[in-house]
């Protein structure tokens, strides 16, 4: 009895995960068409599969959360999972803070699709939770580490339409970019983004490092994770920094953004493949 | 009249040497305090850090290392010694320009405060880079001071015949933000220093009903001494029960124990209970559970003359319920290493381990002695209280009791350093999410009505901040035009 009950939650869990790709990707063509054809209908339709999207990928992160007894925080798969949800999460609040920001859902609603299919790569297998993860310091750490990689995520979304845009200028009322909001004030919530990211970041470090204290009486021991993430750290606040010291903004700022966030994907999500350390035993897998 | 230049001075002239000296002075101690130099040093250390990232993650000792790592072993980026004189002499300078930088920054905040709080005239308003100009009907003064209310600005007005002057600000105290921000940095990096400095730790194991006194050489393992504050703290802690539980077999789900404390003079502090992740304190001491549990076996050695020798043997529960519990030992003044498998009932003495101990009360337990060596040999097995003669040796199994391991670390830094992370998101939130707002507006009566001069400025966000400004005066002209009161 018990083991049918198992069978049937885990049957749930993955049929609302396919369920919330499957929104995503709808939600993507949406989007898309929208830009490209400049039909708002079609945009409105990838906001509420978006919406939707998102309540079904939170149905299966919470039967998951249930079934596992513990947040996603574990494996690749749950990882990236929470993370796509982060995301979409993010730029539905965006969007609805700022309506002129709906053509970014045809670069962010993708990337999460495509990490939730990455997602599936890993293993789905449930891990229990050994004690030094027990312990509120990781809700803290990892939603801050997500909240981080999801404004980030959105924050190249807004570069890149702004290169587009500076490339091809706009000026077309044909042109889909024209239908974007203004050069200047893409790069300025790339801006805030960027900022919210790094803030987030700063977060996730400092709560891991009160953690480790907690868990093994030190703030800092030069962990391999820890330290490529000050190195990620010190990227973005030399970002931050130069657009006070030296004015980056526009070209450069968005360019930096760019190549930012792929480095921090690689130290976050690349490097724990290559390497033992004690993310790399929870993340890969 | 051309006015006389003045003369020249020549650097040997006294008065000439001094003004250089204070020229250079002033520029050395601009550069050390400037925000170019800041990003300098950032971008140093972020290049520092990143070395020490790869040296932490072990690549240099993979066996088939990918390209990059090898290329990056190449260039000598795997030696951790390389990097201490240039981090500290980086965190030095860092430390020189966080301070100078702190000094001017305080000055250029005070200026602009002064520079820009005064209200400003229609034409100095006008010419302000985010500004806009239009006419109502009438009541210009009372649905700008609406306008103003409604932003939540603090209003300062300035009223004649003709015109009427308004100011306001809102998160004034957002100026200080980046100040705040940098001053953090002082902070994290004293409560480093402090760390240094009073920083020790060490490993000890305790048997269930044994009592560790802290003191250094009680410790198994103890970094170096202290700088400061290396005297011993001499309390008392005793080992009363291990509790282990499990998720499922193999899988743990806490390590805890729980201990007895007493003062150095044995005056009884109260029981405890201590968990990974839930550490106790002491007299300053956080004592960590450690995450190995497991039997000390005692043995005693007897050769052929008679001489004694005692020995403790560590045998760790291991990570999978069907992996052996084994350890080796050589016995002090022999040449005799024998490889030990315990076989245990105590087992089930352990909290969350007593389904694994028989249920009759004498608890059996026995090691598999092997002599180590090229041609291993098994030797037998060895009863607890039993004895067994080994290459000429007499072991004697002695005692056996469950152990758990304790880390310990006293550092007066981490209260410092915890907060200046909670100052350093402070200050972040404040300089970029406290960002000041200010506002001047002009109402100026004229023959076709009055005409209204709005101008505005922030300090971040400056295109959104325009964008946002722009749609509240359009909303703003349009009430004008029926504007009632």
């Amino acid at each position: 009895m018990h083991y049918r009950r198992k069978v049937k939650t885990l049957i749930g869990e993955f049929l609302f995960y396919w369920l919330a790709l499957a929104a995503y990707v709808a939600s993507s063509l949406g989007y898309i068409s929208g830009l490209s054809f400049n039909k708002p209908n079609y945009k409105k339709n990838g906001r509420l599969l978006a919406m939707g999207g998102l309540v079904l990928h939170s149905i299966a992160l919470v039967i998951r959360w249930y079934q596992v007894g513990h947040g996603p925080y574990i494996s690749t798969y749950e990882i990236l999972s929470s993370t796509a949800w982060m995301a979409v999460l993010l730029f539905v609040l965006l969007e609805w803070r700022q309506r002129n920001f709906a053509n970014l859902g045809a670069l962010t609603l993708p990337l999460a699709f495509l990490m939730m299919g990455f997602a599936l790569l890993g293993s789905r297998e449930a891990k229990s939770l050994p004690p030094t993860l027990q312990s509120a310091w990781l809700v803290v750490h990892v939603v801050f580490a997500k909240l981080a990689v999801a404004a980030l995520l959105v924050a190249v979304a807004m570069a890149v339409f702004f290169l587009l845009k500076q490339v091809q200028g706009g000026g077309d009322k044909k042109n889909f970019l024209a239908r974007l909001p203004s050069a200047a004030v893409l790069d300025d919530y790339g801006y805030r983004l960027v900022v919210f990211g790094f803030i987030c970041l700063t977060v996730m470090i400092i709560s891991g490092a009160i953690w480790a204290n907690n868990s093994w009486g030190q703030y800092w021991s030069w962990d391999s994770a820890q330290t490529w993430s000050l190195v990620v750290w010190l990227v973005y606040g030399l970002l931050l920094h130069g657009r006070i010291t030296f004015h980056w903004q526009g070209t450069i700022s968005a360019w930096y953004a760019i190549i930012a966030f792929f480095f921090s994907l690689v130290a976050f999500f690349v490097l724990p493949y290559f390497i033992k350390g004690l993310h790399s035993q929870y993340m890969v897998g | 009249m051309a006015t006389p230049s003045p003369p020249f001075l020549p650097s040997s002239h006294p008065c000439g040497s001094m003004k250089n000296t204070t020229n250079y002075s002033k520029k050395i101690f601009t550069l050390l305090g400037s925000l170019r130099f800041s990003f300098l040093l950032l971008l140093l250390f972020c290049l520092l850090v990143a070395q020490r990232a790869i040296i932490a993650q072990k690549f240099v000792y993979l066996e088939d290392p990918p390209w990059f790592i090898t290329a990056l072993n190449a260039l000598g980026l795997n030696s951790p010694d390389l990097l201490s004189i240039p981090m500290y002499g980086l965190l030095s300078l860092l430390v020189v320009n966080l301070a100078l930088a702190t000094i001017s920054m305080t000055k250029r905040i005070k200026a602009k405060s002064i520079g820009l709080g005064g209200i400003r005239g229609l034409e100095a308003v006008q010419s302000m880079p985010i500004s806009v100009d239009f006419f109502v009907p009438a009541d210009g003064d009372a649905l700008l001071t609406t306008f103003f209310e409604k932003k939540h600005l603090k209003i300062t007005r300035e009223s004649s015949a003709s015109e009427a002057r308004l100011y306001g600000i809102k998160r004034g105290l957002g100026r200080w933000g980046v100040l705040m921000f940098h001053l953090t940095f002082l902070v994290i990096l004293v409560g480093a220093l402090l760390s240094v400095l009073t920083r020790y730790a060490g490993i000890f194991d305790l048997a269930i009903g044994e009592t560790f006194v802290e003191s250094r050489d009680r410790y198994e393992s103890v970094t170096a001494p202290p700088i400061l504050f290396s005297g011993d703290k001499k309390f008392h802690l005793r080992l009363d029960a291990i509790d282990l539980s499990y998720w499922k077999p193999g899988a743990l789900k806490q390590n805890a124990s729980t201990v007895s404390i007493f003062t150095e003079h044995g005056v009884p502090l109260g029981e405890r209970h201590l968990a990974i992740n839930s550490p106790l304190r002491v007299d300053g001491v956080e004592i960590y559970q450690g995450s190995k549990t497991g039997f000390i076996a005692g043995l005693e050695a007897i050769d052929a003359v008679g001489t004694k020798a005692q020995g403790r043997v560590k045998f760790f529960l291991p990570a999978r319920p069907d992996e052996p519990m084994i350890s080796r030992v050589q016995f002090p003044g022999t040449n005799l290493i024998l490889d030990l498998e315990l076989f245990t009932d105590m087992v089930g003495t352990i909290k969350g381990l007593e389904g694994l101990g028989a249920q009759h009360k004498n608890k059996v337990s026995l090691l598999k002695v092997t002599v180590a060596g090229a041609h291993r040999i098994f030797n037998g097995v060895l009863f607890g209280g039993a004895s067994l003669e080994v290459e000429g040796v007499t072991v004697r199994f002695v005692s056996l009791t469950p152990f758990t391991s304790f880390f310990a670390a006293r550092d007066y830094g981490v209260p410092v350093i915890f907060a200046g992370f909670a100052l350093l998101i402070f200050g972040l939130i404040i300089t970029y999410f406290w960002v000041p707002e200010q506002y001047w507006a002009v109402v100026r009566q004229e023959e076709n009505g009055e005409r209204v001069v709005i101008g505005a400025t922030t300090e971040k966000f400056k295109a959104s901040f325009r964008e946002r400004f722009e749609a509240e005066i359009l909303a703003l002209q349009a009430k004008g035009e029926n504007f009632d009161r």
